[in-house]
């Protein structure tokens, strides 16, 4: 496009031409989309695009026979040889095998039944022994409760005990003194719980070390935010992550690695509650391919959904400041 | 005009800016509250089914240490309800974070159970599955049932449609008597194997779960490595070797053993592979030290055995055709019995130090080595088919008088916590877990 073709261009011709009793119309026009744009807002085109999660689950049907894992190779060879006349007949388990199928069933569906042709039955075996009030026993016995450790936060805030969160108008950090206990809750990083019965002297002082490690790396997050999110005070942004992290319940038995990362962003309203289906996960290094790709989203949504994180502890006078919410769930120090 | 342009723009980009961004490396590390409704039927015959099957998952789950199944009387919603459409609000109110429920309709002697997972914070199924078998198969639906959550809920692969073959020991330690005995993994089941009228030691699964390999005083001059078929009851020995075999474990494919053979004329132990089909031996291991207890990596590319070539127990590493040797084992101690885990990631072994014995775990390059039991006597660590669980067995000190001494199956979790005794209706040693039947 040439500029002799800009300029002939209508839009141009009109805006050269453009005379005072006209402005007041533009400016109409210009109004009308602002107020478009505040309250749709603008598509992010620049940030990454948020991932849902398939809520369809894929159909699949797996015969499962009831004594074997794999394909047995070897069977294979044996039905090759004649069979041995010398065989035991007190076998164990029967060669005939029963089959169970298995079919997934999507939300709410009109189920359908599949019938699949069964093998004969395995004749049922004499019992020798039953367990199960002895397996009641071992239930009742009682777990092993995993330490908990309490985590040292420096600059806590001193919340006055009459006085609700949520209800506070003014700057917390003009009311607060850094004296805030925390909820004894069961805070503490994987890693330090792999336990290790020769090690308990080491391990204690690796405890200490990685709470100052905790310290240190709280310290730097605040400072961090208090440079970003220069609205809303350090305790406030203090108290915001010890709920956040009192929801974050570790995905149980996960194999986490070192730097999973899950990046989910929420509209909140003013009462600090959650908009419906407004969470997404907007960035995550897991594969979608990864066993653990679904459990580890799923608990860091589940996080905002939780009831002892509804409604979230934040100013009410700074809507603004928060009414979108960015997390990142970093599990360096969540090892399963 | 430019300038206004400009403020419109400035206005519309700061309005973007609005947003708190925060990063947690924090959170909770609890077991995961699970209810689990009883599975409703139309038929009162199959109500009964329906109660077992949900009792068994739950305390499969619960066994686990990840799950806290909530208590059934706390329930608001019932079955019936619950099998038209969850009210999740119900669920929010006793804090559970996953719900499962079921149903069952039965024709004949056949039964269809449907089960299905919801998560109750977001409010959304998370897994939905049908299955078709006869009546008297309702125990083994419910393990499958049970891994399926496990699996979707953890991300990892379950472990309760699995086996353990073990040796039931009775008798005093001098004259002990030692059987094959079998069960599934909750001890439902049990079944001798074995009549006890000869010695067995070490029995492992084959990877189809269907053979056992173990070492038997069949002959009680010369004890050998033997294969047990489950299915047929019928037992051969492996491979024709003059001297004694054994600490057999089959190769990941199934088709051939590892072993170990004490060469009557040399006197020491060196670690064979018989080939199952072609019945030839392979010697991998040629020195003058003791080399024994071998165990396959997953891929059965590597295999991991002790030896005291070092001067001491250790463990060692290397290429199932003998070469790229390396020692993982670095501190004090001996070490023995070591098992590749199913995920590739970890080696278990025993251990002995300062008059203990330990349960520990390593990485497959020596790292990071950690004790996770101990006793007077622990020994004989074997992976759950996940990889996240191990079984071993405990001894207790015999007194002056000959009695005591007994020993008995454990399970720990990895992390070293969740220890707990599987109780067995003999003395217990030796355990091997098998691989998922499903």
């Amino acid at each position: 496009m040439n500029l002799s073709s800009i300029k002939n261009n209508k839009f141009y011709i009109y805006l050269n031409n453009l005379e005072s009793e006209n402005i007041g119309l533009f400016s109409s026009i210009l109004i009308h989309f602002l107020i478009l744009f505040l309250a749709i807002g603008l598509p992010d085109f620049f940030g990454k695009k948020s991932i849902n999660l398939p809520s369809i689950i894929p159909i699949e049907i797996v015969n499962i026979s009831e004594v074997t894992s794999l394909e047995r190779k070897d069977s294979e060879k044996n039905e090759k040889k004649p069979p041995s006349s010398s065989l035991n007949k007190n076998k164990f388990n029967n060669s005939e095998r029963i089959e169970i199928t298995k079919k997934e069933i999507k939300l709410k569906p009109e189920i359908t039944k599949k019938e699949i042709k069964l093998k004969p039955d395995i004749p049922e075996e004499k019992k020798i022994f039953t367990p199960e009030k002895k397996k009641k026993k071992i239930i009742e016995e009682k777990m092993e409760i995993i330490p908990i450790k309490k985590i040292k936060v420096k600059l806590k805030p001193k919340i006055e005990k009459s006085t609700p969160v949520n209800e506070k108008k003014t700057d917390i950090v003009q009311k607060t003194q850094p004296k805030l206990k925390p909820k004894p809750k069961e805070q503490l990083n994987m890693a330090s719980l792999l336990k290790d019965l020769r090690k308990k002297k080491q391990s204690i002082i690796n405890e200490e070390q990685e709470v100052e490690k905790k310290d240190e790396d709280i310290a730097e997050t605040k400072d961090e935010l208090s440079d970003e999110n220069s609205e809303l005070s350090i305790s406030e942004i203090d108290l915001l992550l010890q709920q956040l992290s009192g929801c974050w319940v570790a995905t149980a038995g996960a194999k986490i690695e070192k730097g999973m990362i899950v990046t989910i962003s929420v509209k909140l309203k003013q009462n600090g509650r959650v908009y419906d289906n407004s969470i997404r996960i907007i960035d995550t290094n897991i594969a979608k391919s990864s066993p653990v790709y679904g459990p580890i989203t799923e608990s860091a949504i589940r996080t905002l959904l939780n009831p002892d994180c509804v409604p979230l502890k934040l100013p009410e006078d700074k809507y603004d400041t928060w009414k979108k919410l960015t997390i990142t769930f970093d599990h360096k120090m969540m090892r399963g | 005009m430019k300038k206004f342009l400009f403020t419109v723009l400035f206005i519309i980009t700061s309005f973007q800016l609005f947003s708190l961004e925060v990063t947690l490396t924090q959170g909770t590390v609890k077991p995961t509250p699970i209810a689990v409704t009883n599975f409703f039927s139309n038929e009162n015959s199959a109500n009964n089914i329906g109660k077992n099957i949900s009792n068994i998952i739950s305390d499969n789950l619960e066994r686990s240490g990840l799950f806290m199944p909530i208590n059934k009387k706390a329930f608001i919603q019932n079955e019936k309800s619950l099998s038209i459409q969850p009210r999740f609000e119900d669920w929010k109110i006793i804090k559970a974070q996953h719900l499962v429920s079921g149903k069952i309709t039965k024709k004949d002697k056949k039964i269809s159970v449907e089960f299905r997972l919801y998560d109750v914070f977001s409010q959304k199924q998370l897994l939905g599955k049908k299955y078709e078998t006869s009546e008297k198969n309702w125990r083994r639906v419910s393990h499958i049932i049970s891994d399926a959550i496990f699996e979707r809920v953890t991300g990892e692969g379950g472990y309760f449609d699995t086996r353990v073959v073990y040796v039931a020991e009775t008798g005093k330690k001098d004259n002990r008597q030692k059987r094959l005995a079998i069960m599934d993994q909750d001890q439902a089941n049990h079944r001798f194997l074995t009549d006890g009228s000869y010695l067995v030691l070490t029995p492992r699964f084959s990877p189809n779960s269907q053979k056992i390999t173990y070492m038997s005083y069949i002959n009680k001059s010369n004890p050998r490595v033997y294969i047990f078929d489950i299915e047929t009851g019928q037992q051969e020995v492996v491979g024709e070797f003059p001297g004694m075999t054994f600490a057999p474990r089959f190769s990941p494919d199934g088709e051939k053993i590892i072993m170990s053979y004490s060469d009557p004329d040399i006197g020491n132990s060196e670690i064979y592979i018989l080939d199952l089909n072609t019945r030839v031996s392979k010697r991998i291991t040629n020195n003058s030290a003791i080399d024994v207890s071998a165990s396959f990596s997953p891929e059965g590319e590597k295999i991991v055995f002790n030896s005291d070539r070092s001067g001491r127990r250790h463990l060692y590493t290397m290429n199932i055709n003998g070469k790229n040797l390396k020692r993982i084992s670095r501190q004090a101690g001996s070490y023995y019995t070591p098992v590749w885990s199913p995920r590739g990631d970890m080696i278990a072994f025993t251990k002995q130090e300062g008059g203990q014995f330990y349960i520990g775990v390593m990485e497959t390059n020596g790292k990071n080595e950690r004790m996770i039991a101990k006793s007077f006597h622990v020994e004989g660590p074997t992976w759950s088919p996940n990889g996240r669980y191990l079984l071993y067995f405990k001894e207790e000190r015999t007194a002056e008088d000959g009695s005591g001494g007994e020993s008995s199956l454990y399970s720990i979790d990895l992390t070293g916590y969740n220890e707990r005794k599987i109780i067995t209706p003999l003395g217990g040693s030796d355990p091997a877990w098998s691989p998922l039947m499903h």
